[in-house]
Parts: structure tokens; C-alpha cells; sequence
């Protein structure tokens, strides 16, 4: 499984992307939501994790962006959404995605793990 | 005006001209003067051609005949006297209802005499109306239902929970189906102006306001008309929204003076039963406008308070009943809490002159502490994240490690993240203004609030103590979580730091928060006491201890007890304070209403 990880929080990008390979998974990072933007342009992952608050964008610009290259379907199931800010209005605007959010600290970290990794895009289906 | 909408309307302007010819022997001194008396009379049209006319009209001696020349008008002769305006209404009422050619003979009473007429006729235009309407909106409609009820009243009136809403429900009434337009100005008496409340169907309630002069003028030419029915042109006033004719009602209350208006926006005037109508509602509204103008008035002020005081160049502060300090307006960030508290308390409102030295110390607290829940709120995201990733990177380096040493270590690392992570979210909750009241397990939540109090109480032995009947591992209590955490925060907080402040060496000083349950008048107390071991609170002190600014400490903000008296308050408890006689030490304590969850077992 190929999966880009966009966190800007070092050590929480290091360890995750540990404890996914552990899993498994072919793991790239960006603390950049732009360079995140032109890597899933570029490449195909299964699974877009992005942190919602970056230093340079939010993760939604990630996700708009994304509508260039995939379907609102194809969205829903690539993208998990992390965030320490958790608000409705968070909850409501991810929800128009139909993606997964994912609060941080996370209440429990094999779960999350897990969800990371199952389901995903399929590319062998498009 | 051009109004396609009502049927009624439309008829009447295609044949609205009633026409009449003037019979006799013509040319002579009578003739000219019933020229010129129907030159006055704006419902109706001389007419040179016999046949067309719709009334013949002649003087017989002082009176004036009228008989009807149309096969729809099978009307016997009227002698009327030459008073223009009974003439203009004689014939306006038949200008409402000849169109809708449902004029009968039988209500002319056989003598006629004027008053027996009137009568008649307004009993036979009811009849018609009745009928008319029917017709119109192939509906049942009765007499009965055009003049409401008393219940209907009730339900109108309790509809109306300010002054606001009343345009709004007065134009959903049935009766006022086709009224367009509903308006009320309202006078508080010794203002210079007049607030106008104007509703249009469908549109926003607009609000504005008129001088009283204007006002004045409207009102005394309303108190005048015996038939409350008026047309622009007896009333052209740009502050009237209304076109065309309207009915318009002025009501004298202790201290305002209302003016309510209601139109088609045609300029068909109202029927009879429009009018009566009208009057039976004003009679109505009448009993209840008072309590709604002061609900106005209070709701005025709270809009001032919320959106003007923040303007003000004087300073000035809201205090709660308890007279703490709620809203001050000489900060550019209000405090958020308030906003809502102020719509429902009893709030007053003080003048404040501070001069700049306090404003730089006491408010520069209360600021401060405002900030403070904003700045916790900020410090959970900023801190949660980072410590999340370094418990996380413990977490995966202790299985990396060969070292039993380093694992431990880095066990500690991970638990200290925890315990950090735990404060934020204590701390933060701390701050959170929730309304809700929870189910919660009491011991739990004062231990929580003890673990919270760890570096102010350290070395200082703490004990909390649930009397026998209570069972304390499981003790349930229905309450808010943040503001009683706050209020044993601040309690024990202080309990320590009065305890630090006597001495250095606390071998025998204790801090206990005792539980207990009491009945007063079969309602279950709660009592949570918080008793020190310190030198209790100086005499001059007691009277002021819950004021806010009350403070003995160096760095103190005087806010704690204040904020405590406040919350229990929230809570619906009561807040008390003794010192420990003839034992050192002083006893905060909150007594708490609650339900009878816990059965004494």
C-alpha cells in the first residue's frame, strides 16, 4: 500500500511513518501541504493521510486540489484527515468530502493504525 | 396600489363610477345647488344621460331623493338630508358593494327615518359582507368567525411574546387575510421620537423612527375620526408606510402612546366588518400591550447594552445581581460569557469612573483572566500536538531499545506526555463556559480537581472525607463539572496558600474537603466543605470576602472568591464561610441542591 503521510509535526511524522511501514506500507511524507499537492499529482497513492492545520495551507486546499485529479468518490476514499481542532465546522466541511477524520491525540493508536491502512484507492479498478 | 391580487379590486375599477342624474324641473335655483352639493361628493359622478344613470336624485323641500335606476338596484326612494358627508357615505357604500351586485331591497325599513335607516343598512351591509365573502372564497363564513372569540384572543395574544411579533401576527389573523401591511408607533411619553415598527407580508419587520411631532400630528387626526378609517390623502405622511386607505387606531397607555395601522395597500376602504373587526382587537391588545412594551423596553436595553455600550465614551461596567462585575466596556474585547447572561438576569448598570491607575490594575486582571480561557484553549492544540508525538516516538524507541535503562527512561518520557496532556485537558475544561449538567462520580472529580492543585498543595497533607451515610467510592451527583472543578479548585488553592503563607514547615497542617448530605425542608443539601489548617480570614475581611478585587496576596487578582460565589450561584447552590473556631484555620464551603439519586443505604 502506497501512502503519503502530509503532518508538520516532526516526531508524529517520524513515528507514524514508522509504525505504518511496520504494517507494511510504502510510506512518503511532506510537511508541505503544497508539496503534498504536487506529489499526489505526480504519483498515485492508495492513501493520502493529511494533517489539517500545515504550516503553509489547510489540508482541505490539499483535498481541493485534489478534485483535479480524482473523483469526489475516489476523495472520499483516499483521504484520512487528522486534526487537534476537531470543531463542528471541521467535522461538517470534511464531512462534504465524505472523508474519515481522525481527532489527535489519537484515543487509540493500533486502531488508527489500522484505519490508515485498510480500504484505500484502488488503481487496478479505475 | 395596482393590486391584481384581490378580485374585489379589480371589479370595482372596471365600473367604480357611480353615476347619478338630477331630476326636476331643472334649470332653476334647486337644481344648481344639488349641482354643486354632488360637485362635492367625491363617490359619485353627475351624469348627463338618463339612461345610463345608476340613481335619479331630486330636492323634495329640504331633502334630497334618491331613487335607484338600475335593474340590480330595485331601491325605493331615500330622502337623505343635502349634508355632504352622510351623502359621500351613503353613496361609498353602495360604491363597495354594487359591483358585487348583491344589493336587495328587503332591509329598507318602511318609514323612513334617518337613524332607522343607518341602523338598517349597516345590518343589511353586514348581511352582504357575510355573503360577499362566502362567495368570494367559496368558504363558510359566518359572522361568528369574523369577530373572534375570547380564546382566540388568548391564543392570538400569547402568540405575541414582544412587540415585535405583533405585525406579523395581526396580519396572519384570517380576518386581515388581504391586508398587506401592518404598522405600530409606538411613543414612549417624554421622548423626542417614536419608534415605528412597519411589517410588509413577506418582508422583514422594519424599524425606524419618527419625530414626535409627526407623531403627534398622526395621532391627534386619528383620535378625532369616529370611524378609525382613513386614505392618504386625509394622512399624507411620509413616516406612514401604508398606501392607499387604511384603518388606523390610537391607544393611550401610562406611558406610551401607540398608534396601530393597517392596510390593503389598495384603495378600497375597509368593509363595516373589517372595521369592527379592527376595534375588537384593539380592545384586546390593549389589556396586554403594556407588558409587551416593557418587555420592549428591556429588550431595547439589553440591544443597547449589547452593541451600543461598547461605543460609550463614559465608562461604564454591568454587574450581575450579585454585584460582580460582568461587562465592562472600557476593554475592546468584551467578555464572551456575559452576552447571553445579561438578556436574562436582572443586570444593572453602573457608572464607572475609574481613573487610569485602577483601570491598569484591577481590570487589567480581569482582563487578564478573560484571556485566560482563550489562551488554554490555544495551549491544549499547540501542546497536544507536539506531546503526542514524543510520547509516540517513546513509545516505538523503547521496543528499538536493547537497554533496560534507556526503556526506563523512556517509559518515563512517555507517562510524563501523558500527565501533560492530561493537565492541558484538565485545565482547559476548566475555562470551557458549558451550560450542561452531568451525571458524575463526586470523589472522582475531587480527586481530579486535588491532582490539579499538585504544585500549590505540595508537602501539604489532603484528605477528602465522605460522612458515613454517604457512600463515597460510588457517591453520583447531577451538576456541571467545570464550575464546581473551579470552585474546590479556587477553595483549596487558596487553603494552600494560606497555609504556605504562616508557615514553612506543614507537619501538622492538613487541607480536608469533607462531603456531607442535609435536609432542608425535604429538599437534599450537599454540602462540600474545604477546611485548612492556615490562620484563618481577619475579621475586617469577612463582611467582603466574596467581593471581587478582595485580596490579601501580593500577586493576587481578588477574583477567585468572587468567581467561586458566582459559579455556585450557577449551580443554584449557596456559598458560606466560617473560620475554624477555636481551631486555626478557615472552612469555604458550597451547599448544593440535589436530587435524591442516592438512595442512604
Amino acid at each position: 500500500m502506497n501512502i503519503l503521510l502530509v503532518e508538520d509535526e516532526l516526531l508524529l511524522q517520524k513515528s507514524l511513518k514508522k509504525l505504518l511501514e511496520k504494517k507494511g506500507a510504502t510510506v512518503k511524507v511532506t510537511t508541505s501541504g503544497r508539496e503534498a499537492i504536487n506529489m499526489l499529482l505526480n504519483e498515485n497513492f492508495n492513501r493520502i493521510v493529511c494533517d489539517l492545520m500545515l504550516q503553509d495551507i489547510s489540508g482541505f486546499n490539499v483535498i481541493e486540489e485534489a478534485k483535479k485529479k480524482y473523483t469526489l468518490e475516489e476523495i472520499s476514499k483516499l483521504f484520512i484527515i487528522m486534526t487537534a481542532y476537531s470543531s463542528k465546522q471541521v467535522l461538517d466541511k470534511a464531512d462534504t468530502y465524505g472523508c474519515k477524520v481522525i481527532s489527535k491525540p489519537f484515543e487509540d493508536i493500533f486502531h488508527t493504525l489500522s484505519l490508515f491502512t485498510e480500504g484505500g484507492l484502488n488503481y487496478d479498478k479505475i | 396600489m395596482e393590486n391584481s391580487s384581490n378580485p374585489r379590486t379589480k371589479k370595482i375599477q372596471k365600473n367604480a363610477r357611480l353615476t347619478t342624474y338630477l331630476l326636476g324641473p331643472g334649470g332653476d335655483t334647486s337644481t344648481a345647488k344639488l349641482t354643486e352639493i354632488f360637485n362635492k361628493i367625491s363617490t359619485v359622478d353627475l351624469t348627463q344621460n338618463k339612461e345610463s344613470a345608476i340613481f335619479f336624485s331630486n330636492y323634495r323641500g329640504n331633502l334630497i331623493e334618491i331613487t335607484a335606476n338600475h335593474p340590480l338596484l330595485d331601491l325605493k326612494p331615500i330622502l337623505l338630508p343635502d349634508s355632504i358627508p352622510l351623502l359621500e357615505k351613503f353613496f361609498k357604500e353602495y360604491q363597495c358593494y354594487f359591483s358585487n351586485q348583491l344589493i336587495s331591497t328587503s332591509f329598507l325599513p318602511s318609514n323612513l327615518h334617518i337613524t332607522k335607516l343607518y341602523k338598517s343598512l349597516d345590518r343589511h351591509i353586514k348581511k352582504l359582507e357575510c355573503n360577499i365573502l362566502k362567495s368570494k372564497d367559496h368558504q363558510v363564513h359566518s359572522i361568528k368567525n369574523m369577530i373572534m372569540d375570547k380564546n382566540e384572543v388568548k391564543q392570538f395574544l400569547s402568540k405575541c411574546i414582544t412587540i415585535d411579533d405583533l405585525p406579523l401576527h395581526i396580519l396572519k389573523l384570517h380576518q386581515f387575510k388581504n391586508y398587506k401591511t401592518c404598522q405600530i408607533l409606538i411613543h414612549e411619553k417624554g421622548n423626542t421620537a417614536a419608534e415605528s415598527l412597519y411589517l410588509s407580508k413577506n418582508q422583514t419587520l422594519v424599524t425606524s423612527k419618527i419625530p414626535v411631532i409627526q407623531f403627534n400630528k398622526i395621532h391627534t387626526i386619528i383620535k378625532k375620526s369616529k370611524t378609525k378609517l382613513f386614505n392618504q390623502t386625509q394622512l399624507l405622511n411620509d413616516d406612514l408606510g401604508v398606501r392607499g386607505t387604511f384603518l388606523a387606531r390610537e391607544i393611550n397607555l401610562s406611558k406610551h402612546s401607540i398608534i396601530i395601522v393597517v392596510s390593503r395597500n389598495d384603495f378600497f376602504p375597509a368593509t363595516v366588518l373589517e372595521q369592527e373587526f379592527f376595534q375588537e382587537i384593539i380592545k384586546n391588545i390593549t389589556l396586554v400591550l403594556n407588558n409587551l412594551l416593557l418587555e420592549y423596553l428591556s429588550q431595547k436595553k439589553n440591544k443597547l447594552l449589547k452593541f451600543g455600550l461598547h461605543y460609550l465614551d463614559i465608562p461604564f461596567e454591568i454587574r450581575d445581581p450579585n454585584h460582580q462585575i460582568v461587562y465592562s466596556n472600557s476593554f475592546d474585547t468584551s467578555l464572551d460569557y456575559t452576552h447571553q447572561d445579561i438578556i436574562d438576569a436582572n443586570y444593572t448598570l453602573f457608572y464607572s469612573p475609574y481613573s487610569d491607575t485602577t483601570y491598569s490594575s484591577d481590570l487589567y486582571h480581569f482582563q487578564r483572566i478573560s484571556l485566560l480561557g482563550e489562551l488554554l484553549n490555544t495551549l491544549r492544540h499547540e501542546l497536544n500536538n507536539p506531546l503526542f508525538g514524543l510520547k509516540l516516538t517513546a513509545g516505538l524507541l523503547i521496543e528499538d531499545s536493547t537497554s533496560e535503562e534507556t526503556k526506563e527512561t523512556l517509559s518515563d518520557i512517555s507517562t510524563n506526555c501523558q500527565r501533560c496532556q492530561n493537565i492541558i485537558t484538565n485545565f482547559s475544561l476548566l475555562y470551557k463556559n458549558q451550560d450542561t449538567f452531568i451525571d458524575l462520580n463526586l470523589y472522582k472529580l475531587l480527586k481530579e480537581t486535588l491532582v490539579l492543585t499538585k504544585s500549590e498543595t505540595r508537602g501539604i497533607e489532603k484528605e477528602i472525607v465522605f460522612a458515613d451515610s454517604l457512600s463515597t467510592e460510588d457517591f453520583r451527583i447531577k451538576t456541571n463539572p467545570t464550575w464546581l472543578t473551579q470552585i474546590i479548585f479556587n477553595f483549596i488553592i487558596n487553603s494552600a496558600q494560606a497555609i504556605r503563607l504562616s508557615t514553612l514547615d506543614f507537619v501538622n497542617q492538613k487541607i480536608t474537603i469533607n462531603v456531607n448530605r442535609q435536609n432542608l425542608n425535604t429538599q437534599p443539601y450537599l454540602i462540600i466543605a474545604v477546611s485548612d489548617t492556615g490562620p484563618g480570614i481577619q475579621k475586617e475581611l469577612i463582611e467582603k470576602i466574596f467581593q471581587p478585587f478582595i485580596t490579601t496576596k501580593k500577586e493576587g487578582t481578588g477574583l477567585g472568591l468572587s468567581i467561586c460565589n458566582y459559579l455556585t450561584n450557577k449551580l443554584g447552590g449557596k456559598i458560606f464561610f466560617s473560620n475554624n473556631i477555636p481551631l486555626p484555620g478557615a472552612t469555604f464551603s458550597i451547599e448544593l441542591p440535589i436530587n435524591d439519586l442516592n438512595k442512604v443505604s
